[in-house]
C-alpha cells in the first residue's frame, strides 16, 4: 500500500497531508481533518449523507479517494453558513420548513442543494425535486424538504 | 395553576423552531462516530456467511498483522458475561445467548470475531487473515420450516419460543351462528430499520473499575442496567453517555451481542475501543422487525355487525432477537379488535426462533394487528356489498371509554370522528366519480382507508420519566430528563412545556439528556411516550419549582406567596404597586447570595419529579390515501394521502407533523418496497441499499393533515403520535392497491406489494 502526498483547499483553507492511496475522502475529512460533519451512511454510494462538493459539485466522499483530491478544492457542510454564523438560506430554508429531524443525512441534502441552486446553472423546482431522490432521509418523509425546495427555486427564479 | 400564570400557554401549540437545527445543518452535531477518545482503537466484526453451521476457527495469521492489538474469538471473551437475558430483563425465552458463535453459527451475520486495530482498515485486513472452517447444517430459515425443524439454535429443545392460546365467552358460538365468516392472511416483509446513523458504540474503561460507554442508544438508562447485568459490573459503576443519535425507529432499543463484544475488547485490552456498523452489517444483523405471519377472521351478522373475531400470529424470532419472541403477540391480540365494536374473540399466538437475524423493535413493533384487522375489514366489506366506509361506520365504537374483549378499557379517542373527517378531506364521493371515469379510460385509481387506536406511553410495568428542573444562577433554566431524541425534537418540546410554566421565553430553557451519570433511572425515547411521560415529568416538576420560587420571592418581596405570577421571567405580586422580582435576583440569592435567604430555607432552586403514566395513553387515526395501479407493470404511486389524527394536546405542530409523516412514509415502504428477504436455505436478498429499497423523495405524496383534539388525562393532555404513521400507513396503501384492482379480482398474502408480486395477484384479466 502506498502513501501520498496532496495538497487541496478545504472549506477554503489550504492543507497539505501525506495519505494513503485507499483512504476515502470521508474518511480523510472526518479523521484527518476533523470535520466530521460529513456523516458515513451507507458507504456504497447511495444514501448521499457523505455528499460534498468538490470544485462546486456535489460528490459522493465516499465513493471518492482522498488521493483523487490533489489540486482540488473541496467544500464541506462546516463551510456553509455565513462568516457570522448565520444560516445560509440553503441552510434558512430547511430550518424553516422542519426539513430535518434527526439530523443525520441533513449535511449531505445541504450541499446537494447548494450546488444544485448556487453557481451559473441553477437548477429548476423540478430538476431539483428530481435530483434529491440520491438522498435517502428515514425521518421526515421528505415533506420539509418538498418545501424547502419550493422556498430555495421561488427565491432563485421568483 | 391558570392564576399562577400571566396568559394561556404562549409555546405549547405552537410550531417553536427547532432548537437542534443549528448545530445539525452547521456539521456541528456530535453522533458517536464523531468522538475521539485517547488511544482509541478501532473493531471490525467478522459474521458468518453461512444461515447454520458448525465451526472452528483460527485467528493467528490475523493476530500477527502488523497494527493489530488483538482479534477475540469466543473462547476469549463468552465467559466474561452472564448468559444473555432480554433487554427487558427476563430470562426467556431466549436464542443465542453467549455474545460471540461458539461451536455453530445460527445466521448469515451471526458475530463470530472481533479484530481490535489501530484504524478501521486494519481491523477489517485482519478479519480477511481469520481461518474459518464451516461445515454446513441444514438452516431453518422460516417459521414453515421452524414447525416441521429440530430445533435449530444451540441450546435450545424446540424451535418454539412462546404459544398462547384463547377463547373467550361466546366466540366459538358468535362464529357458528354468523352469517358471514370472512378471513384474510397476509405474510410481513421483513423490516431493517435503517437509521441513517447505523449502530455504533465506544467503550472505554477507566480508572477504579468503571466503564464509560458512548452509545448509539434510545434508553441509555436500559443500557446502562443491562451492561452491568450482562458483566456482572455494579450498576453505577457504569456510565453510558448517548450524544446525538441518528434515528433508531426502535432499532437501538436494545444493546446487541456487537456492542458487548466491543465492551469486551476494551476491558481485555484496557483500552478505548470503537465500533460502528456498516450498512451491510446492518441490513444482515442489525435486527429485523414485522416478521410475522398474520390471520384475521370476522364473524358478521346478516346486517353487516361485526361478532367476533379470531386472530392469528405467527412471530419470527430469528436467532438472537432483543426481547423473548412472543411477548408482543399478547398485545396484539389484546388490541387488534381496534374502534370497532367486538363483543368477543379468539386468539392464538405462537412465536419461533429460526436461522435469521434477531428480531428488534421497529416503529410500532405490534403493528401487525391493524394491518390484518384493516386488511380483513374491507375484505368483508366487499364480501358482504357494503361499502368500506360504511361499514366501518356501522361497526365502530362511539361510546367511550370502552372495554375491549380481554378486559383493555379504551378512553380519550375518536375513532369516528376522524373517519368523518378524513372521508371529508379527500373527498370520497367525489373520488368514486373520478375512479369510474378514469376506469373507462383504463386508468386504475383505488382509495383505501386504514382505522387505528394506538397504544401510546405504552408503561405496564411503571415505566417512569424524570425531570429535574433548576434555576441557575443567571435566571436562566436548565432542565436534565431521562427522555432521548433520534429525531423526536424534545430538546424544543420540553423546552415549550416548562417556559410556559415557569413563564419564562423558551430560549431561557436548555434541555440535557443522554448520560446516566446527570440524572437517575428513566424509559428513554420508544412507545411514543415522550410527550406524554416526560413532559408529564418536565410539566410537575415545573409547578413544583413554581411553588419554591414563589416561596422565596415572596419572602424578598414581603408578601405571601399566594397572588404571585410568573411573567416574563419575573415574579409579580398582586395589587396597584405590583412588586416585582427577577427570576435573575433569585437565582442568584439562591445558588450563591445564599445568607439573603430565610432562616431554615435550602440553597438553590431544584425541583425534580419522576412521573409514573397510566399504563396506556390511547390515540387514534384514519388515514387515506388515493393509488394509481398500473395492471399491465405491477407499478403503483400514490397521488393523495389524508391523515386525520387524535394526539391530544399537539406540543408542537412542526414536530406532530414530522412525526406522523415520517411514519406513514416508512408504512408505504412497508406496503410496497421494504424487504429483507430470506431464501430457504437462510440467505438474506438484500446486502446493499441497492437492494433493499428504502423510500426516496420522489415516492412521497404530499401529507394532508386534519388535526383532532381529545386530550389525555396526563398532566399535558398529550398522547403519543411517533408510531401511528407507520402502523396504520401500510394497510392504508394496501386497501388502495386493492381498490384499485379490484376489476381484476386481485388477491395478495405477502408483503411488499412489489410488482412482481402485483402482477401474480391478479386473477382476472379486467
Amino acid at each position: 500500500m502506498s502513501d501520498h502526498d496532496i495538497s487541496l483547499t478545504v472549506n477554503g483553507r489550504k492543507v497539505a497531508r501525506r495519505v494513503p492511496a485507499r483512504r476515502t475522502l470521508l474518511d480523510f475529512l472526518r479523521s484527518d481533518l476533523g470535520l466530521t460533519g460529513t456523516h458515513a451512511g451507507c458507504e456504497h454510494g447511495v444514501c448521499g449523507a457523505c455528499t460534498v462538493m468538490i470544485d462546486g459539485v456535489a460528490m459522493r466522499s465516499c465513493l471518492t479517494f482522498a488521493v483523487q483530491m490533489d489540486g482540488h478544492a473541496v467544500t464541506t457542510v462546516e463551510g456553509v453558513a455565513n462568516e457570522d454564523g448565520s444560516f445560509h438560506p440553503v441552510q434558512q430554508a430547511l430550518h424553516d420548513n422542519h426539513g430535518l429531524q434527526c439530523g443525520f443525512c441533513t449535511p449531505g441534502i445541504v450541499m446537494s442543494l447548494l450546488s444544485l441552486t448556487e453557481g451559473e446553472q441553477k437548477a429548476s423546482r423540478e430538476e431539483v425535486l428530481d435530483a434529491m431522490s440520491g438522498h435517502i432521509c428515514r425521518c421526515t418523509g421528505y415533506q420539509g424538504l418538498h418545501k424547502a425546495i419550493a422556498q430555495l427555486t421561488e427565491a432563485t427564479h421568483g | 395553576m391558570a392564576d399562577q400564570l400571566s396568559a394561556a400557554p404562549r409555546f405549547v401549540g405552537q410550531s417553536v423552531g427547532r432548537k437542534e437545527n443549528k448545530r445539525f445543518l452547521t456539521g456541528r452535531g456530535r453522533y458517536v462516530d464523531d468522538f475521539v477518545e485517547a488511544g482509541m482503537l478501532h473493531a471490525a466484526i467478522l459474521r458468518s456467511p453461512l444461515a447454520r453451521a458448525n465451526i472452528t476457527v483460527d485467528a493467528s495469521a490475523a493476530r500477527e498483522l502488523p497494527g493489530v492489538w488483538a482479534v477475540y474469538t469466543a473462547a476469549d471473551i463468552n465467559d466474561m458475561f452472564e448468559p444473555l437475558v432480554s433487554v427487558f430483563g427476563d430470562a426467556g425465552p431466549f436464542g443465542v445467548r453467549t455474545v460471540l458463535a461458539e461451536s455453530q453459527v445460527s445466521y448469515v451475520g451471526d458475530p463470530i470475531a472481533i479484530a481490535i486495530a489501530e484504524d478501521r482498515y486494519l481491523a477489517e485486513d485482519a478479519l480477511e487473515l481469520i481461518e474459518v472452517d464451516y461445515d454446513p447444517l441444514d438452516a431453518v430459515a422460516s417459521i414453515s420450516a421452524a414447525k416441521s425443524s429440530p430445533s435449530c439454535i444451540p441450546g435450545r429443545d424446540t424451535n418454539l419460543a412462546f404459544e398462547m392460546s384463547l377463547a373467550l365467552p361466546g366466540s366459538k358460538e358468535a362464529f357458528d351462528a354468523a352469517a358471514t365468516v370472512v378471513t384474510a392472511r397476509i405474510a410481513q416483509g421483513r423490516i431493517s430499520p435503517s437509521p441513517m446513523e447505523g449502530r455504533g458504540i465506544i467503550s472505554n474503561p477507566i480508572m477504579d473499575g468503571k466503564l464509560e460507554v458512548r452509545l448509539s442508544s434510545q434508553n441509555p438508562h436500559a443500557a446502562k442496567s443491562f451492561i452491568a447485568r450482562s458483566l456482572r459490573m455494579q450498576e453505577n459503576h457504569v456510565r453510558v453517555m448517548s450524544p446525538d443519535i441518528g434515528g433508531a425507529f426502535g432499532q437501538k432499543f436494545g444493546v446487541n451481542r456487537d456492542f458487548l463484544a466491543t465492551i469486551a475488547a476494551s476491558l481485555k485490552l484496557r483500552r478505548p475501543v470503537k465500533w460502528i456498523e456498516d450498512k451491510p452489517e446492518a441490513l444482515q444483523a442489525g435486527g429485523h422487525g414485522r416478521a410475522e405471519e398474520l390471520e384475521l377472521s370476522i364473524a358478521l351478522d346478516a346486517s353487516g355487525t361485526m361478532l367476533a373475531t379470531h386472530f392469528k400470529v405467527d412471530d419470527n424470532g430469528g436467532a438472537d432477537p432483543v426481547s423473548a419472541p412472543g411477548g408482543l403477540t399478547q398485545l396484539m391480540a389484546m388490541i387488534h379488535t381496534g374502534a370497532y365494536n367486538i363483543p368477543t374473540m379468539m386468539a392464538d399466538c405462537k412465536a419461533y426462533f429460526t436461522n435469521t437475524c434477531g428480531s428488534t423493535a421497529y416503529r410500532g413493533p405490534w403493528a401487525g394487528e391493524t394491518l390484518i384487522r384493516e386488511i380483513t375489514v374491507d375484505k368483508a366489506a366487499r364480501a358482504i356489498g357494503m361499502d368500506p366506509v360504511e361499514f366501518r361506520r356501522r361497526n365502530t365504537v362511539t361510546q367511550w371509554p370502552h372495554k375491549l374483549p380481554m378486559g383493555l378499557m379504551i378512553d380519550d379517542v375518536s375513532p369516528l370522528e376522524t373517519l368523518e373527517r378524513t372521508v371529508e378531506k379527500i373527498g370520497y364521493a367525489e373520488f368514486r366519480a373520478e375512479q369510474a371515469k378514469a376506469r373507462e379510460q383504463g386508468r386504475y385509481l383505488g382509495i383505501g382507508f386504514g382505522l387505528c387506536i394506538e397504544p401510546t406511553a405504552i408503561s405496564p410495568g411503571g415505566g417512569t420519566d424524570t425531570a429535574e428542573v433548576r434555576i441557575e444562577t443567571t435566571g436562566k433554566i436548565t432542565a436534565v430528563l431521562t427522555c432521548h431524541s433520534q429525531g423526536h425534537s424534545v430538546e424544543t418540546t420540553m423546552a415549550q412545556i416548562i417556559a410556559d410554566e415557569m413563564g419564562v421565553d423558551v430560549n431561557d430553557v436548555t434541555i440535557a439528556f443522554g448520560d446516566t451519570d446527570s440524572i437517575t433511572s428513566g424509559s428513554g425515547a420508544g412507545g411514543s411516550r415522550q410527550a406524554v411521560v416526560a413532559g408529564g415529568a418536565a410539566h410537575i416538576a415545573s409547578g413544583l419549582l413554581r411553588e419554591k420560587v414563589f416561596k422565596l420571592a415572596a419572602h424578598f418581596l414581603q408578601t405571601e406567596p399566594d397572588g404571585l405570577k410568573l411573567e416574563g421571567g419575573s415574579v409579580v405580586g398582586s395589587g396597584p404597586s405590583a412588586p416585582s422580582i427577577t427570576l435573575a435576583a433569585l437565582g442568584k440569592a439562591a445558588n450563591v447570595a445564599t445568607l439573603t435567604l430565610p432562616e431554615g430555607m435550602e440553597a438553590g432552586l431544584t425541583a425534580r419529579y419522576c412521573y409514573t403514566p397510566p399504563p396506556f395513553t390511547f390515540a387514534n387515526a384514519c388515514h387515506a390515501a388515493i393509488v394509481e395501479a398500473d395492471p399491465g407493470t405491477g407499478l403503483v404511486k400514490v397521488l393523495r394521502y389524508v391523515v386525520a389524527e387524535d394526539c391530544g394536546v399537539m406540543l408542537n405542530p412542526a414536530v406532530v407533523e414530522g412525526q406522523i409523516a415520517g411514519g406513514v412514509i416508512q408504512g408505504i415502504g412497508n406496503a410496497l418496497w421494504e424487504e429483507q428477504h430470506y431464501d430457504e436455505g437462510g440467505n438474506p436478498s438484500a446486502g446493499t441499499y441497492k437492494d433493499y429499497i428504502l423510500p426516496i423523495s420522489n415516492d412521497a405524496p404530499t401529507i394532508e393533515y386534519v388535526h383532532v383534539c381529545t386530550p389525555s388525562k396526563t398532566p399535558t393532555g398529550a398522547k403519543g403520535v411517533g408510531e401511528g404513521g407507520a402502523i396504520v400507513g401500510t394497510p392504508t396503501i394496501f386497501n388502495a392497491v386493492m381498490d384499485a384492482l379490484a376489476p381484476f379480482d386481485p388477491e395478495f398474502e405477502q408483503l411488499p406489494l412489489t410488482p412482481s408480486r402485483i402482477l401474480a395477484g391478479l386473477r382476472k384479466t379486467g
